[in-house]
């Protein structure tokens, strides 16, 4: 048995029913703020790695965007490309061989395009070290970019509030 | 003639709702672009006084003139039992009051003293204040080979500055070289 169709739904109008954005505004407006506050112009600096854990410390000078050696747990890295093997370093000598070499072939580039493009070389450098790096190696790292024309020495840490 | 009586109080007010759409648009472009230059970590970076490379083979006259200049050299060395304080002249000797021992030793949880270090070199720098030496504002750190670099970082905040007894934020050493053990 057929069923009758519907009177009432065949006399139904539609109108158009407006969506209601207003609360999906309040939650916008406050992940804005948010991200508003944490909003940084000077660019990623580092790239987070599990074996890199920087220290904390007191300082509040804000970092730049400059050449970094990054020393981590297992690797020597200058501008996220591995450069070395922490294995590998000569306990006997203080001047880390392949760093030297990279630093002063970087160096050499950047000091070419001071003339061709007049990008200044500022010589400036910033260590990211984690924070359990013994001395001894850190102190290889620091003569080394000291003994290649990179003399500005910056150490990078996470702000402790 | 009198006016025609106003028809205002017949105005029936139609409500409009508010048309945010434009605003949620900018709203979904601006949330990706301040997301991508969110930092969530804040960092700081800490300068270390270096000396520019081949500054030691300077000329004979240079030597002469850097043989006049009056330094201190302080110099604060991390070892595991603690720290040692001294310059060229020599260190400064611990409670036992031999040579070996650290000036101040490790607390007994084994972590480092940093208040008292920080005391001692606030009396250090009153000392040395009007001596004029040229480098009464800077300070060597070094450390035993093993010693950990998060150690370092934190001798570093405690030698830099510190707050006088009016909460007034002053320089201690602010001028940090890092050496090794001579």
């Amino acid at each position: 048995m057929a069923f009758i169709p519907s009177r009432a739904k065949k006399h139904r109008t539609f109108h158009q029913e407006e969506l209601n954005l207003t609360s999906m505004m309040d939650a916008m407006t406050i992940i804005l703020l948010f991200l508003l506050k944490t909003y940084s112009t000077t660019g990623a600096i580092i790239s987070p790695s599990s074996d890199l854990k920087l220290p904390y410390s007191l300082s509040t000078e804000a970092p730049h965007k400059e050449l970094t050696v990054s020393v981590t747990r297992e690797n020597i890295l200058v501008s996220d490309e591995r450069v070395m093997s922490v294995n590998d370093v000569d306990s006997r000598s203080t001047v880390l061989g392949a760093l030297f070499s990279e630093l002063t072939r970087r160096a050499r580039e950047a000091k070419q395009n001071e003339i061709q493009y007049a990008i200044p070389f500022t010589g400036q450098i910033i260590i990211v070290a984690d924070e359990n790096v013994p001395f001894q190696l850190l102190f290889k790292v620091i003569y080394t970019c000291g003994s290649s024309e990179y003399n500005k020495l910056r150490l990078l840490t996470i702000r402790e509030k | 003639m009198a006016f025609k009586p106003s028809q205002r109080s017949h105005n029936k007010v139609k409500e409009i709702p508010l048309d945010i759409r434009p605003v949620l648009n900018l709203m979904v472009v601006l949330i990706p672009i301040l997301l991508y230059s969110a930092e969530f970590v804040k960092l700081s970076i800490r300068e270390l006084n270096l000396p520019p490379a081949g500054s030691s083979d300077k000329g004979d006259q240079d030597k002469a003139l850097a043989e006049q200049e009056k330094r201190f050299q302080l110099t604060v060395i991390i070892s595991k039992s603690g720290f040692y304080i001294g310059n060229q002249a020599g260190y400064l000797t611990g409670e036992a009051n031999t040579a070996a021992d650290p000036a101040i030793p490790i607390l007994e949880d084994g972590s480092y003293d940093y208040n008292k270090l920080r005391d001692q070199l606030i009396e250090i720098k009153d000392k040395i204040k009007d001596q004029g030496f040229l480098d009464q504002k800077s300070i060597i750190i070094s450390a035993e080979a093993d010693i950990e670099y998060k150690h370092i970082i934190k001798l570093m905040d405690y030698i830099s500055i510190y707050e006088d007894a009016d909460g007034n934020q002053q320089e201690l050493f602010p001028q940090i070289n890092i050496g090794t053990v001579i």
